[in-house]
């Protein structure tokens, strides 16, 4: 028994000391690199929203009574005509409309825009008062014009209704101005971005009449004016709208403190998913640009981030499509994000199939945005 | 880095827990009572006096050694961290467990005496100071950090399993233990409890839901209790906007003997064991341990926050209709996220309740002097177990040596070779156990100082001190002779 408990204690003395070291660590050869690098992803934005959201009624965006929109540009008194405009005629008195323009203020977007699209039903309403008891006939010229393009309206002289004398002085009345006189869907789809007009009023006397006196006799007075009604009925193919901004990405110069660089990022996803009630598909393309040697660095391409709803026969949309697109930034965009100072943007938008779209206020789009994004953190 | 590592090396080595002195079981040593209170030494009396009777020293965490953390790189004298490009943290995080605990447990014994009474009974006293801790990390937590939360697409970030529980406490034990029969012991021990100070995480619910969409919900449950010398000040939108120690009580005696003291924080404890011996050689025992309670109610405050929070997105219908700007809407989330989230502040007294151990052990008396024990310890904290299973052979020379060998499967770790040994030098008893001898070691050089580590600790043990003791008790043999002489 002694002997059998010595051998045991004799087990424990020898395993004791037996420990052994394995292996040595030398901190100082200890490798400063560390850093992180996990893919974290987050709902960005989000929305619920409908046309009416996007743009309120006022005096240039108008909704009718079937919620269509419809762009209205207005110019009063462009003809304001008394006797003494008239020429000094004993029958046919003629009068000159001033020459004058509309300008749609639109000139900076349509700098940005190329490719086609065409309103099918635009309209010109010339209104007017007219107490002038002879027949008055207006010979109305318009012009489109952007940049060295020029369309004309074609429009053929109209005549305007006359006050029933003696009980009407003066009678309100207007003149539609449409596809079915003019060229005016050619004009309104160039797009125009001032509108000049000019022309000529016709007085027709039905009697002879003393070309001295009786200006004075008769305080007649005609005063007319425009409304330009583009209502949303349109067909869009490839328009393209691009903008060059500065690069918002770039590091800034006192960024060497900030850990988390654009250009340590591994990768960005923006997965972009839309229910579009819209008629209309967008692209959108992204490129660093740098300025000083005209080249273009790297690009980004997400060519059907929203599908084009579907129309019924008068161009209504009838329902959503739905869409999920991945725009993706590799490490190869963010290692040039550095060497351009420009980002170019690329907006490009599609009707539905080839006929004409209508836009009303009640369309809706519901999207959200999310990011997956792997940055690689230097903890060093 | 180098703070870094040495942060993750002081909060592995530093946190870890001590569990149980597996390899004290079957010693005969006046220790082995607080294990199982039916458990007696062979000495008539016992006495443990304060600073000398030692302290017990356990590490145990269930996840990452030093060589998951630092590994050779590439020459091969260098070396690379968990967070180097090169290093594979698919490698790192398949050591991470769901839970993931660290739990220091700290045992001073300030006094213990044990002494015979009558035939076969024994009585012991025990004043203890202990400090538990009982932290779990989520596995989600670390896969969080280190890949980031497209992972959980589709799924949650599950951080119920997180915990936080830190207090300290003395002990006073009375009990006592006596057969009832030939073959039956029974001890039991009431104990007193007296907080010293508490924090505590009451964690019901706490995670987030990573939806398809990749929308958030964040929801949690929690409250935080704390009893101690603290100050939590709360702004005027119930946000924490400062914490005050309060230093003042001690800087006289009386401040400083009032907190160790803490008398207003009492509690209750028991632990009740027995053994049966089922034949001559083979004895089973079961003991519960720890059994108890604390109610606190001294220096309370209670944190508590509940709710959930979705995050979708920034809406951009108001920044659209021009309501708002895109900084507005931003600006929105977060103080909705903040009220989601108010921290309400209360002075309720709250309990904890002690982490308890139940045991069931046999062993087999091959001789005399020597045997072979089985010894299953389950340690349940809160909703945790934790089970280690050891298998010992044990060597009891009366009270003059005993010296026990071990082997435990703990903490997912098969290769805890334990031992202990005792012995008695005229009434003093010195006595050395560790649960896991770290026979494998690491050296860590930085400059000219070196430390030695061991190559693995998720399981480190070290029971050590001095007890007093007096007499001998013999076991009478209750067998009878085969032959009587007259």
């Amino acid at each position: 028994m002694k002997m059998r408990s010595v051998h045991f204690i004799l087990m424990i003395m020898v395993l004791l000391p037996a420990g052994c070291i394995k292996d040595t660590y030398n901190l100082k050869m200890l490798s400063k690199k560390a850093h992180l690098s996990p893919n974290f992803a987050i709902s960005a934005v989000k929305g619920d929203i409908s046309f009416s959201d996007m743009v309120k009624p006022n005096d240039t965006v108008v909704f009718d009574q079937f919620k269509l929109v419809t762009l209205v540009f207005k110019k009063d008194s462009i003809v304001d005509l008394k006797p003494t405009d008239f020429t000094k005629a004993t029958i046919v008195k003629t009068a000159t409309i001033e020459p004058g323009s509309i300008d749609l203020n639109i000139k900076d977007f349509l700098n940005h825009i190329s490719g086609d699209f065409q309103f099918s039903n635009p309209s010109i309403k010339f209104s007017y008062k007219n107490s002038f008891p002879d027949s008055v006939k207006v010979n109305l010229k318009a012009s489109a014009q952007r940049n060295a393009k020029t369309v004309n309206l074609t429009l053929a002289p109209f005549g305007l209704t006359k006050p029933n004398l003696p009980t009407q002085q003066e009678i309100s009345a207007s003149y539609l101005i449409d596809k079915s006189n003019s060229n005016l869907p050619l004009l309104i789809s160039l797009p125009p971005e001032i509108i000049n007009y000019s022309g000529s009023v016709t007085l027709t006397a039905s009697v002879k009449s003393n070309p001295v006196s009786d200006n004075a006799l008769i305080p007649s007075h005609m005063i007319g004016s425009l409304e330009i009604d583009i209502p949303m009925e349109l067909k869009i193919s490839n328009l393209q709208y691009s903008d060059t901004v500065d690069n918002f990405i770039k590091s800034g110069n006192n960024s060497s403190d900030n850990p988390i660089k654009p250009e340590n990022f591994d990768s960005l996803r923006v997965i972009v998913s839309a229910k579009n009630g819209f008629p209309l598909g967008a692209a959108l393309k992204m490129s660093l640009f740098d300025s000083s040697t005209h080249t273009i660095k790297s690009t980004v391409n997400a060519n059907a981030i929203l599908a084009p709803a579907p129309v019924d026969a008068n161009g209504k949309s009838a329902g959503v499509t739905e869409t999920s697109t991945t725009i993706k930034f590799t490490k190869e965009f963010f290692s040039f994000v550095n060497k351009a100072d420009k980002i170019i943007f690329w907006f490009t938008l599609n009707s539905t199939g080839n006929g004409i779209v209508r836009i009303y206020s009640d369309y809706r789009i519901n999207f959200t945005a999310a990011m997956v994004v792997k940055p690689d953190i230097n903890l060093k | 880095m180098k703070y870094i590592l040495t942060v993750i090396l002081v909060v592995v080595a530093l946190n870890a827990a001590a569990q149980n002195s597996q390899v004290l079981y079957f010693m005969n040593l006046p220790q082995n009572h607080l294990i199982n209170p039916a458990l007696r030494p062979s000495n008539a009396v016992y006495i443990g006096l304060p600073v000398v009777s030692g302290f017990n020293l356990n590490i145990n965490n269930n996840y990452v050694n030093f060589s998951d953390v630092i590994i050779n790189g590439q020459p091969k004298d260098s070396l690379i961290s968990f967070l180097h490009p090169d290093y594979n943290v698919d490698k790192f995080l398949a050591k991470i467990k769901d839970k993931n605990f660290l739990g220091p447990e700290l045992t001073i014994p300030i006094l213990g005496i044990g002494f015979s009474v009558g035939k076969d009974g024994y009585v012991f006293l025990d004043i203890n100071t202990r400090i538990e801790s009982n932290i779990v990390l989520p596995g989600d937590i670390f896969k969080l950090a280190l890949k980031g939360n497209e992972q959980f697409v589709g799924s949650k970030i599950d951080l119920s399993s997180l915990r936080g529980d830190i207090k300290g406490y003395n002990e006073f034990g009375v009990g006592y233990s006596r057969n009832f029969s030939e073959k039956l012991r029974i001890g039991i021990k009431g104990k007193l409890l007296f907080g010293i100070a508490c924090a505590s995480i009451d964690n019901r619910s706490l995670g987030i839901a990573v939806n398809d969409d990749y929308s958030h919900t964040l929801y949690a449950d929690m409250a935080v209790n704390i009893s101690g010398p603290l100050t939590v000040n709360m702004d005027s939108k119930n946000n924490i906007s400062s914490i005050d120690f309060d230093d003042n009580r001690f800087k006289t005696t009386s401040g400083i003997r009032d907190f160790i003291a803490g008398k207003k924080n009492m509690g209750l404890g028991l632990d009740i064991g027995a053994t049966y011996d089922v034949t001559e050689r083979i004895v089973v025992s079961a003991a519960i341990t720890d059994l108890g309670f604390i109610r606190w109610k001294k220096d309370v405050t209670n944190l508590k926050a509940s709710n959930h929070f979705e995050f979708s997105g920034l809406n951009m219908v108001d920044v659209v209709n021009g309501t708002k700007t895109i900084d507005e809407v931003g600006t929105d989330v977060l103080d909705s996220l903040k009220n989601a989230f108010v921290v309400s502040k209360s002075k309720a007294p709250f309990t904890t309740y002690l982490p308890f151990g139940i045991s069931f052990a046999g062993s087999y008396s091959v001789t005399k002097n020597f045997s072979l024990g089985l010894l299953s310890y389950s340690r349940i904290i809160s909703k945790q177990i934790r089970e280690a299973l050891t298998l010992s052979a044990n060597l009891n020379l009366g009270n003059a040596f005993s010296t026990s060998m071990s082997y435990t499967a703990e903490n997912h770790r098969y290769d805890n070779l334990g031992a202990g040994v005792a012995f008695r030098a005229g009434i003093t008893q010195f006595y050395l156990l560790s649960d896991r001898i770290p026979v494998v070691w690491n050296r860590i050089k930085d400059g000219n100082s070196n430390v030695i580590i061991p190559a693995n600790w998720n399981t480190f043990n070290l029971r050590l001190g001095m007890n007093l003791v007096f007499g001998n008790r013999i076991k009478e043999k209750s067998d009878k002779p085969m032959i009587l002489v007259e």
